[in-house]
């Protein structure tokens, strides 16, 4: 067992045990550190896999903007003990779900396991951010102009929905 | 020997679980959340296979996914603000106004 | 590659083993008389009041969304600035700058947009006219 696999085994395990967490914990707030360490934990795994300036950006905007955003709501909206009580669903319903996400996960995986891709054809400098770079400022132009025009979009739209209205209706 | 494969089991693990929570949950901002599970666990497979295949594009697809969360956190949390302004709760189960009233008891 | 990051994950291995063991230490060494007063949540030596949970004001929300929007961007251009020399020298200079110039001016008019609604200022102007005039006790509701 080479350090590669340890490392593969200790984030994926981490990030397995936190999405259960985010998923299960009754309060948002637990919710939302649970998903801290999911993210972490995902780019753990995109190191090992070579994306190195994906897990940079995964780490800088997903864990360090994105989830201030949602702590920010937690605390904005100030809910009320009931609120952080869930209304449960019934335990029939319960088991059908789990026993629906059994299945697709099963199904998934014997997909995954059919999959013969094997071998190690990556190179040195592979997912550096030079090589990103190149790509998306040759291939991947209008995409990324798109990109610009859906950032300006969402950043005008939330602050019209987010922000109080002044002039009375 | 660690192999694509586990990564892609990874992916899908996170994808299912965050499947559930988009169902099971009742807080609109912990559906939210499952939905970044969600989105973390496809961007895991694409990064998986643009690494065994040895094709940068699959990063690329990765980068862009996480663009598109970032403005989707924005609004989606702007509108849950919205509902909670109007409600006073976010709740899903007390967002059942276009339910047929037979059933909506 | 994988070399450079083994250093970060020496750093979180030393940090986080660090405070696992001088907690570890000081919880075998510790003499314990727990009361009433130790037991309360330190508050610069005042008496704690009221729900930690408090409600924060939604200008920080505004803020920080585009905090997001913009974070997003500027992940956008570290890829170019590291290629942007070799461009140059390939004669290809031009195309790459007008490329992130119209990138950063499609994010630049979302800012003047929230800039002029004045939604970034931090104290807001309530805007009187015949048809918006508030009683006092609608203005304190706000």
């Amino acid at each position: 067992m080479s350090g590669f696999d340890i490392l593969f085994f200790v984030f994926a395990g981490f990030a397995l045990v936190s999405a259960m967490g985010v998923v299960v914990s009754p309060n948002p707030v637990y919710s939302a550190l649970s998903l801290v360490l999911t993210l972490f934990s995902v780019a753990g795994l995109f190191l090992l896999l070579q994306a190195e300036f994906l897990a940079v950006v995964q780490v800088l905007t997903y864990a360090g903007a994105i989830l201030v955003l949602f702590v920010f709501i937690i605390m904005l909206l100030n809910l009320s003990d009931f609120e952080l009580m869930e209304v449960r669903m019934g335990n029939l319903g319960k088991a059908l779900l789990t026993l629906a996400a059994v299945v697709a996960f099963i199904t998934l995986a014997f997909v995954v396991h059919l999959t013969r891709i094997t071998g190690d054809p990556a190179v040195e400098g592979f997912g550096d951010i030079s090589t990103l770079g190149r790509e998306i400022f040759t291939h991947y132009v209008i995409p990324f102009e798109i990109a610009g025009v859906l950032l300006t979009v969402s950043l005008i739209g939330a602050v019209m929905l987010a922000k109080k209205n002044l002039t009375k209706e | 020997m660690v192999e694509l494969p586990h990564f892609l089991i990874v992916s899908v693990a996170l994808f299912v679980l965050g499947f559930v929570g988009v169902i099971l949950r009742r807080n609109l901002i912990v559906v939210l959340m499952s939905i970044e599970l969600m989105l973390n666990g496809v961007n895991l497979s694409f990064v998986a296979f643009s690494r065994y295949l040895g094709d940068i594009q699959g990063q690329v697809a990765g980068f862009f996914v996480i663009v598109l969360a970032a403005a989707e956190a924005a609004v989606g949390l702007a509108i849950i603000i919205l509902i909670f302004r109007r409600r006073g709760s976010v709740q899903t189960t007390r967002l059942t106004d276009l339910k047929d009233e037979i059933h909506a008891a | 590659m994988l070399f450079n990051f083994a250093n970060i994950l020496v750093f979180v291995l030393v940090g986080g083993g660090f405070v696992g063991v001088s907690l570890f230490v000081s919880r075998l060494i510790q003499p314990r008389f727990p009361t009433l007063e130790k037991g309360l949540i330190y508050e610069c030596g005042e008496i704690p009041v009221d729900n930690a949970w408090i409600n924060y004001n939604l200008r920080y929300y505004l803020v920080a969304i585009i905090f997001v929007i913009f974070d997003v961007e500027i992940a956008f251009v570290y890829p170019v600035a590291t290629v942007f020399k070799n461009w140059i020298a390939e004669g290809k200079g031009m195309i790459a700058f007008i490329e992130i110039m119209v990138f950063a001016l499609i994010l630049f008019v979302g800012l003047i947009y929230v800039w002029k609604k004045g939604d970034l200022n931090w104290f807001k102007e309530v805007v009187v006219t015949e048809d918006t005039r508030r009683t006092p006790e609608e203005a304190t509701a706000l």
